[in-house]
């Protein structure tokens, strides 16, 4: 306390030296009114720097750009402002983009390891949609775990080593890549319109699959949904 | 020039005068080019000798923990004020009277365009410490 009270002191012993100095320094009678005009201001700043400090935190640097905007075009002032400010929106959207892929991957990541941990069944990839909420908050609007298709899914259940499991059905995946069930019919379907097309035990799967991730993650049931690679040598044989 | 002083400034001021007196009957133009001519140089030498007083102005701003804005818009305002009246004043010198006072006139303006930025804080915090 009385090391602030120091302070200011210290301040406006300071800056009354420096208006005299000025004052001094003038040439003539014709600028002394406008020099000791703003002199008398820096030091009635002086004076209520306590309360600027308490009512706004850095005045002092406000005041700096203030006083260099002034000096350099009043009149531009304004746009400058206002390209800044776009800037900052638009590096901020920049940002936030790239935190909601990096979150939405985690998460992605997540939910492939404890669906293949708790059903031992192979997951093709895990889609996160994150959109916005009406309170303008991101919040995960639909999971979708696309599971390998049937074919591999044999023979990768059958082995309960999954390291070789993984390893081997990777050949075939590569050349139906063109073919996963669209992501739209999906979501708007979800586990519902798949189950027709499927055996009894394979939509249990699905369903538990679907349980078991949102209430891991807490999201409600009906954001998820579990779907299983279409197999154009599954459709052919079954 | 390292030690100027006051002796050398007087002496040139003096000849200069006579010079510029015995010039002004035959070429009125050069009287007024000599003139600034001088008016620039001694201007421009004492500038140099101010670097000393502001080294220590700025020592002094900092060891009583002032924001340096204060010091930079005093110093620019005296600068303001200096170069202003000294062209002014050159201008004056060959009879230009409303030219002078327009060019005080910017002076002026510039000095008060520095104090904005100080009066609108003013305001600002005092209509922030009024209850809404």
């Amino acid at each position: 306390m009385i090391d602030a009270l120091a302070r200011w002191l210290q301040q406006i012993i300071a800056v009354v030296l420096l208006a005299s100095l000025a004052d001094l320094l003038l040439p003539n009678r014709v600028m002394q009114r406008y020099v000791r005009l703003v002199a008398g201001l820096f030091i009635l700043l002086t004076l209520i720097t306590p309360l600027l400090q308490w009512t706004r935190g850095d005045f002092d640097t406000k005041l700096a750009a203030g006083i260099e905007s002034a000096l350099r075009s009043p009149q531009s002032d304004e746009d400058e402002l206002n390209r800044i400010r776009e800037d900052g929106e638009r590096l901020q959207a920049v940002w936030t983009g790239r935190a909601e892929n990096l979150a939405a991957e985690r998460l992605a990541a997540e939910i492939r390891n404890e669906v293949e941990q708790a059903e031992g069944v192979n997951v093709r990839r895990v889609e996160v949609n994150v959109g916005k909420s009406a309170q303008g908050e991101r919040q995960v609007e639909s999971v979708t775990v696309v599971l390998s298709a049937a074919s591999e899914q044999a023979s990768a259940g059958g082995r309960r080593s999954r390291a070789i499991a993984d390893v081997e059905p990777v050949a075939p995946v590569n050349v139906d890549i063109g073919v996963p069930a669209p992501s739209g019919s999906s979501e708007s379907g979800g586990i519902g319109a798949e189950a027709g097309e499927q055996p009894a035990a394979d939509r249990q799967t699905q369903l538990r699959i679907a349980a078991l991730v949102a209430s891991r993650f807490g999201l409600t049931a009906d954001h998820v949904s579990v779907v299983r690679e279409t197999d154009p040598k599954d459709g052919n044989s079954g | 020039m390292r030690t100027v002083d006051i002796l050398q400034i007087v002496g040139i001021g003096l000849l200069v005068t006579v010079l510029i007196l015995v010039i002004r009957e035959q070429k009125p133009m050069f009287a007024f080019l000599l003139a600034a001519f001088v008016g620039v140089a001694i201007f421009l030498v004492m500038i140099g000798k101010i670097e000393g007083v502001v080294t220590v102005l700025e020592d002094l701003a900092e060891r009583s923990g002032i924001s340096s804005v204060y010091l930079k818009t005093m110093l620019k305002i005296i600068g303001i004020a200096y170069i202003a009246e000294f062209g002014a004043q050159i201008v004056r010198d060959a009879g230009l009277e409303s030219v002078a006072s327009k060019i005080e006139f910017a002076g002026k303006i510039l000095i008060l365009v520095m104090a904005v930025p100080i009066i609108s804080v003013l305001i600002e915090t005092v209509l922030n410490l009024l209850p809404a």
